[in-house]
């Protein structure tokens, strides 16, 4: 779909982030290159949506710097959203909203093309059409209220969001976890031709239904745990390092 | 329903409000102007309350300027001017809360204080703005009358319902977006504070101007309903904008033309066919 003259990469140097003075992020320093699918893996509350927001500008670490693309984004989500496309954590889609899926996915390219007021620009409907067909949302439902979709139907609308974009880094949090197995596999596909020239970055607490498509994985618990070839860091990581609870209840 | 109907329904109530002082003599051109601005700027800022769920503004507004309006009365007595005064301490105090809602403080928080705060200094402003601008002007301010509405007064609704029906629908597709992730809108590069700004600006202006002519009683009805309805019945920013602006003029020129043939309060009527909407609306679509 595009093609990106710098190659993508987002650069962390100690980053250190607390809320109310808990720990939730310390000393990260990592650097991330794409092109390619980099999984960012961890239990919960290990630090995975924060450091994606950290990336995205949405929070000031205490300390440290982050760059995107060789420019300090630190705390300026303004300027990380030059070069990065954001997607949250999600579950449920928002009860009350009366937005449209059409609507919403070209307001997420409209806001970044066009100035205020913002009426729709030139081929903007033809790659919010192509974004919302790559992510299997169908026709059918494009004039459907949010609020009228699915767990599963919503995080393919956020999905189309970010890609819609044309973003060369994209940040996505969770984003199969609504999916069922079957749309896991097809997202998985897109996931892995978009990352052909992208880095997308992707947090999961279960790396295998992207996993043949990994460049990279992240073991995160508040410090980076391994970081490497996905089978070699999920072989050499010692049981229970990321899921104690997990491993002693279950035996896994 | 389609946008179209939306449009011809507004152009119908607003036809009806216009044709209003030929079937009553009791209806003036100032009154159906202050009606027109009122259903324009309370139609239109409903929409985006409920698309950003700040339904804790439309609650504590109305308290700004029910304590703002005697205040202003009280610093200037007769010089004029006072409504400018009261306009200007809205927008200090909504501005206020805006930025504590910004810095994280609850909403419920906010509310309590604010309710509090101005609940306890209304009582006395308008124990002293009585003496000075007599109980007629005080009770104006608490139950509203646009029948008593001067053409200055009915002239300022109007402009000023216009100007934010234009800007609320300039910015309803931006603010609505807001509303499903503020995170993700802050990372697309939109500028989330100057459309907060924008729109906390537009709810003081319309409630501290719009209070005589609705009244502090009915103002969070007008400021709450036409949205939660339009959130019910239609889909799309624009769509869900126009639907309140229809509502709320439905609405009050159902108000008007009832409260003349009835004898009664027009604002408590217009609150009244709101609330019966609301039911209607929310029985026909969740059952």
């Amino acid at each position: 779909m595009h093609e990106f003259k710098d190659i993508p990469m987002v650069r962390l140097d100690s980053v250190h982030v607390s809320f109310n003075g808990v720990r939730a992020l310390d000393s990260i320093s990592l650097e991330l290159r794409g092109p390619g699918i980099i999984q960012v893996l961890g239990p919960n509350g290990a630090g995975k949506s924060t450091l994606l927001k950290v990336i995205a500008g949405l929070i000031r670490p205490v300390r440290g710097s982050v760059y995107v693309n060789g420019v300090d984004v630190t705390g300026r989500s303004d300027v990380a959203g030059m070069f990065v496309a954001y997607m949250p954590q999600s579950n449920e889609p928002p009860g009350w909203s009366p937005l449209t899926v059409w609507e919403f996915v070209e307001t997420s390219v409209l806001t970044r093309k066009a100035r205020w007021p913002r009426f729709v620009v030139g081929g903007v409907r033809g790659v919010v059409e192509r974004c919302l067909s790559m992510v299997g949302v169908p026709r059918g439902s494009w004039y459907l209220r949010l609020s009228e979709l699915s767990g599963g139907m919503f995080q393919r609308v956020l999905i189309a969001s970010v890609l819609v974009t044309g973003a060369p880094i994209m940040l996505l949090d969770e984003p199969l976890a609504s999916v069922d197995p079957e749309g896991r596999v097809a997202l998985s596909r897109v996931l892995s031709q978009l990352a052909t020239d992208r880095l997308v970055v992707v947090t999961s607490h279960d790396p295998h239904p992207l996993l043949e498509h990994t460049r990279l994985v992240v073991a995160l618990n508040k410090r980076v745990v391994a970081i490497g070839d996905p089978h070699e860091v999920l072989s050499r990581l010692a049981p229970g390092a990321l899921y104690p609870y997990w491993v002693s209840e279950h035996g896994h | 329903m389609d946008t179209r109907l939306y449009l011809a329904l507004l152009i119908v109530s607003l036809v009806t409000l216009l044709i209003t002082p030929k079937l009553y003599w009791v209806v003036s051109y100032p009154t159906v102007m202050a009606v027109i601005g009122s259903s324009l700027a309370f139609g239109s800022i409903s929409a985006l309350i409920a698309a950003r769920r700040l339904y804790f503004l439309a609650h504590v507004t109305p308290h700004m300027a029910l304590l703002a309006a005697p205040l202003s009365a009280i610093v200037l007595g007769h010089k004029g001017g006072d409504w400018i005064l009261a306009v200007l301490l809205v927008l200090v105090l909504v501005w206020t809360s805006g930025y504590a809602l910004y810095k994280g403080v609850s909403s419920d928080v906010i509310a309590s204080i604010m309710v509090s705060f101005t609940a306890s200094a209304t009582v006395l402003a308008l124990y002293y703005a009585q003496r000075i601008v007599g109980a007629g002007r005080v009770s104006q301010l608490i139950l509203g009358d646009p029948l008593l509405v001067t053409s200055f007064e009915g002239l300022t609704a109007l402009i000023v319902g216009l100007l934010v029906a234009v800007f609320s629908l300039s910015i309803a597709r931006e603010v609505f977006f807001v509303g499903v992730s503020r995170e993700t809108a802050l990372v697309s590069g939109l500028k989330v504070w100057i459309y907060d700004f924008t729109l906390y600006t537009l709810m003081a202006l319309s409630v501290a101007i719009m209070l005589r002519i609705t009244g502090f009683l009915v103002t969070s009805v007008l400021t709450l309903l036409p949205g939660a309805i339009a959130v019910i019945v239609a889909r799309g920013s624009l769509q869900v904008t126009l639907a309140s602006i229809t509502i709320a003029s439905i609405a009050s020129a159902l108000g008007l033309l009832a409260s003349i043939s009835l004898n009664m309060p027009p604002s408590g009527v217009t609150g009244l066919i709101l609330v019966t909407i609301y039911a209607l609306a929310r029985v026909a679509r969740f059952g």
